[in-house]
């Protein structure tokens, strides 16, 4: 009950015109550094930290936060409308969201993706206000080995369902663990497949893997295809701009089970927001496949709204460990809690005693982002889809000079610029050859993960294997698995019986 | 048909050469096979994937065999992951070789291109996710028509842009980029499509120099 | 029409591009190289640096360029080529010294212009609240009766808090080799794996660990600071008797081949800087040390850190 009373009152700080102002600038700037590849609310954060120094803690916070969320709404857009998402996290996203926009039913996923990461981020910073205790014993439950056991449940929960093709598949996840395992081995210090260049000593940057491999894989895969496919516009938008009654209908429980997936991994650094969207995704593919008629490989609307509201959920949830744990679990918290510091305001489980308005204050932002991002997004689905009125041209060499544009900016390195290439003409080959590119990221992400927390629990417990499944929670996990696998087995021996027949 | 040796592009690590040639190399190496789509033949997709995981194959190999590794005090070393990567990548180019050639011989004795090319006969295309997005006839009668010479122009492009984008600035390389990859699409109205790339590339510029306090180059400009 | 807009634009576009290219002097433009990416310690010290420059004019119009990679040899690989550009500034330190080390960096600090030691901070020794571990003794008699039993965790290989666990390793008689120690990459990993029990022991700057300490969930052993500290309530190393200490100070580099007046105006606006309130500020904002130590003095000061902290690295197998 304290809490909520607490909670009202961050709502009054939050809610003074200045404040709203704030929230609103954050939010639309946080929303179109989204959309760019290879620009993500990190970035946006860190670039806009020395502007909010001139604000008092509380207008600054709340600032940030607004382009925190709005970074997050603003990925998945380029995503559904052009396959070229602008950030890891909105992969998932993309895969069903613009099968959706090739449908002519782009303001839809728009709308979908929007009411998504609502709801996750809702979901999430409701759980933050509320529990902050609880976030503290899930926190200190995971250790190396539990990391271990949910990446190897992660591995194949979601590779059994991204590939189709086993060989293909097992193709790309030899590519995504081969790019993941450049760079220094952190325990040991051995340089690994740099052949000798520095800039590849801290491995190959995620942004540069994303935005090779999908935006620019994605441009040269369009030029290769332009006489084929007839026309300078992309697709006729049809349809209302909102989502129907049915269609909402549909989208709620796909909303609801991905903010579930999402609010435990904001609390767990495992590589950001990554490993439950695609959990989410997978879920929801396969719920779907066991329906009368599935509509996953058609445009699902639920392979948006899950994956969606899964990103933001984690998202949500890692903002309220940074408050409450000082827990930095991804790149933008990093950046978030160092500005947290120069406010002379130190996260931590000691926060609400000590700035207790402004953390409120900030909590309550979030809530007043998230709606000021609805109110912001809904409306602007159909405008967004006006993007694909653009000639294709103009369109894919706009993505291109955006693609150089962030690689180039965020190290100022002529390599990764290269690198870029090299990556966006693997990405082209893949497409051509119809290899999945998803368990390239999965493997890129996931890999290293694996690597150091299997490494790290063997060298803590001096070589004993039985560390890796000592603690209940791992024997959880690993039944778990078992479980998984068990099913997917005995699933392709029915079908194939079934086939035989 | 048989393969040249992998080329350099498959290494999603060897930058630290980028000249223009050996990217435009890899773009010939993939060149070829429309011409083998002439004949039939088998499908050239599982080959190209044979070939591109086998140069990643080559690469893990090469880079095990040169690791310089300091030995971890408990458990695992350096090297204990890459092996495991190694093995499974010979397994999976084998299985494709074997694919390929299964196919290939299939299609032979049917005396017929396969029906769907590039569809691997353990499981076909159908929502293989992140890459079929298009309606499948869009994208999954692969070779057939595609355009390898628009593919190339943009990449050409984006090499010229990264080799001029220091010397020249971001505003003229960033020009070129958008005017090239235009172009490369089959945009016609050049001097128009010239005024529209210096418009994005002097927004960017405002924008992102200017508004956010980025790092562009100043190139030539700055020489004033 | 789209002519008449098209001029105007392109015009202030490409009079901003030539008013942040110009080699405009340090006075005007002055370029800190932040060789780490947005967020890091040192990208702050830089932008720190830039806005208290700024505010208090004695650069117009700072820029931060972020250099990243491989513990900065990446940005210092850079600096070294920019031979007798007197605009342009780096933010080292400590981590930079073993970096050089462990990646074999054909770059080395005798390739630049030393500038300026600013800051120091103090790295902490922390344990888990119910950890059986007491005092530094303990973990001493710890480390002596099995040190591959004590996992320590801290920071990437060869930076700070490694380098803290080996000297102290070695004062207790235990060879640097045999520690247990794991690298984790950033200080919520470090933290969490206290918490979680997966690490015996934790070492870092005792800014990560304040929260935490304080709230009670970590209990601190000792600090790595040279002079007593009384007001955080743990001793020294020093005052324990271990005859142990280790800062992670940050300075700043310049580019080599500086001309005798190029190279004193750098250091006088360093100098004027953190002689400003608005710096006194932010140094105490930041709960860091003044350690302030321009010219040769600081050139000396480097030598000698480099040569002790390659000793450490070879005693640590590294």
């Amino acid at each position: 009950m304290e809490a909520l009373s607490d909670l009202a009152g961050g709502f009054s700080t939050a809610l003074t015109p200045m404040n709203l102002v704030y929230v609103f600038l954050g939010a639309l700037l946080g929303t179109a550094v989204g959309v760019l590849p290879g620009l993500g609310s990190a970035m946006a954060v860190a670039l806009l930290l020395p502007v909010t120094f001139a604000l008092d803690p509380t207008g600054a916070l709340i600032m940030l936060a607004g382009v925190y969320y709005g970074g997050l709404f603003g990925d998945s857009i380029t995503g559904i409308l052009l396959n070229t998402p602008g950030n890891s996290s909105a992969i998932a996203t993309t895969i069903e969201g613009h099968k959706m926009a090739l449908d002519g039913r782009a303001s839809q996923a728009l709308a979908t993706s929007a009411i998504g990461a609502f709801t996750g981020g809702l979901i999430a910073t409701t759980v933050v206000a509320l529990g902050a205790p609880l976030f503290a014993s899930l926190a200190s439950a995971f250790g190396p080995a539990e990391f271990f056991a949910l990446t190897a449940f992660a591995f194949v929960a979601i590779a059994f369902v991204v590939a189709d093709s086993a060989l293909k598949g097992l193709a790309a996840l030899v590519i995504g663990f081969t790019i993941g395992v450049v760079g220094i081995d952190s325990q040991t210090g051995t340089v690994r497949y740099t052949l000798g260049v520095p800039q590849l000593f801290d491995g190959v940057g995620i942004v540069v893997i994303t935005v090779g491999l999908l935006a620019l894989g994605e441009v040269l895969f369009v030029a290769s295809r332009r006489r084929h496919v007839g026309g300078d516009k992309l697709v006729a938008v049809r349809g209302r701009p909102f989502l129907s009654r049915a269609e909402f209908r549909e989208a709620l429980p796909a909303w609801l089970r991905g903010a579930g997936f999402g609010v435990p991994f904001g609390v767990i650094p495992v590589g950001g927001s990554e490993v439950p969207t695609f959990l989410s995704y997978g879920t929801e593919r396969r719920l779907d496949a066991r329906r009368r008629n599935p509509m996953f490989g058609r445009g699902a609307i639920r392979g948006v709204a899950g994956p969606e509201a899964a990103g933001n959920a984690t998202a949500g949830t890692a903002m309220g460990a940074l408050i409450v744990l000082a827990l930095p679990t991804s790149a933008t918290a990093a950046v978030l809690l160092g500005a947290f510091q120069q406010f002379g305001i130190q996260p931590g489980p000691l926060i609400f005693e000590r700035s207790g308005e402004v953390a409120w204050a900030l909590i309550a932002s979030l809530f007043v982002g998230l709606f000021v991002l609805l109110v912001l997004n809904l409306p602007f689905a159909p405008l967004w889809a006006k993007l694909l009125v653009i000639p294709r041209p103009y369109l894919y060499a706009g993505i291109s000079v955006f693609a150089g544009l962030g690689i180039y900016v965020s190290a100022g390195s002529i390599v990764d610029l290269w690198l870029l290439l090299l990556l966006g003409l693997l990405g082209f080959l893949m497409r051509r050859h119809d290899v999945p590119l998803a368990p390239v990221l999965i493997a890129v992400i996931l890999g290293p993960i694996a690597e150091v927390n299997l490494r790290n629990t063997l060298a803590i417990s001096q070589g004993d294997l039985g560390a890796l499944a000592a603690s209940p929670a791992t024997v959880v996990v690993y039944a778990l698995l078992a479980v998984v696998v068990l099913l997917a087995v005995v699933g392709k021996i029915r079908s194939s019986r079934g086939a035989d027949v | 048909m048989s393969r040249p040796a992998p080329g350099g592009g498959s290494h999603p690590a060897s930058a630290d050469e980028p000249p223009t040639d050996e990217r435009l190399d890899d773009g010939h190496l993939a060149d070829e096979p429309p011409q083998a789509l002439a004949a039939p033949g088998p499908s050239p997709g599982s080959f190209a994937v044979a070939a591109v995981v086998a140069g990643f194959a080559l690469f893990l190999t090469y880079g095990l065999l040169t690791l310089d590794a300091v030995e971890a005090e408990e458990g695992p070393g350096p090297a204990f992951v890459p092996t495991l990567i190694v093995v499974l990548a010979w397994f999976t180019t084998v299985g494709l070789v074997v694919d390929a050639v299964r196919q290939r011989r299939a299609a032979a004795r049917r005396g017929t291109h396969p029906a769907g090319a590039g569809a691997a006969p353990t499981g076909g295309t159908t929502g293989a996710p992140l890459q079929v997005p298009g309606t499948t006839e869009d994208r999954t009668d692969e070779g057939a028509r595609t355009d390898w010479r628009s593919a190339l122009l943009v990449a050409a492009a984006f090499a010229t842009f990264i080799v001029v984008l220091q010397p020249l600035g971001w505003i003229l390389a960033g020009t070129w980029l958008f005017w090239g990859v235009a172009q490369a699409l089959g945009s016609r109205r050049r001097l128009f499509d010239l005024g529209v790339a210096l418009a994005i590339a002097s927004i960017v510029q405002l924008a992102f120099g200017a508004g956010l306090g980025l790092n562009l180059p100043a190139g030539v400009l700055g020489a004033f | 029409m789209g002519v008449v807009l098209l001029v105007p634009l392109v015009g202030a576009a490409a009079w901003d591009a030539r008013s942040s290219g110009t080699l405009s002097g340090a006075r005007t433009g002055l370029t800190i190289i932040a060789p780490a990416s947005t967020g890091g310690g040192w990208d702050g010290l830089a932008r720190q640096l830039q806005a208290t420059m700024r505010d208090t004019d004695v650069v117009t119009n700072p820029q931060v360029v972020n250099v990243p990679g491989a513990a900065g040899t990446i940005g210092l690989a850079q600096l070294a080529q920019m031979e007798g550009q007197g605009d342009v500034i780096m933010i080292t330190g400590t981590v930079m010294v073993g970096g050089v080390e462990i990646n074999d960096s054909p770059v080395g600090f005798d390739d630049v212009t030393s500038l300026a030691r600013l800051t120091d901070d103090y790295e902490v020794i922390v344990v888990p609240a119910d950890s059986p571990l007491q005092s530094v003794d303990d973990l001493a008699a710890a480390w002596q009766a099995d040190p591959g039993a004590v996992a320590v965790g801290g920071g990437s290989l060869g930076g700070t808090d490694q380098l803290l666990a080996a000297q102290l390793a070695q004062e207790v008689g235990v060879p640097a080799t045999d520690v247990n120690y794991i690298a984790y990459s950033g200080g919520g990993e470090a933290i969490q794996a206290l918490l979680s029990g997966a690490s015996d022991v934790g070492i870092s700057g005792y800014n990560e660990f304040a929260d935490q300490i304080e709230a009670g969930a970590l209990r601190a052993l000792a600090l790595s600071a040279p002079e007593p500290q009384p007001e955080l309530g743990v001793e020294t190393l020093y005052e324990l008797g271990y005859d142990v200490h280790q800062g992670n100070w940050r300075g700043l580099l310049a580019p080599p081949g500086l001309t005798e007046e190029e190279r004193a105006e750098l250091e006088a606006i360093v100098a004027e800087t953190v002689a400003t309130p608005e710096w006194a500020e932010t140094v105490e904002r930041n709960q860091w040390v003044d350690v302030t130590l321009v010219g040769e003095d600081f050139a000396d000061f480097i030598d000698e850190e480099v040569a002790r902290i390659q000793a450490i690295l070879e005693e640590a197998g590294l």
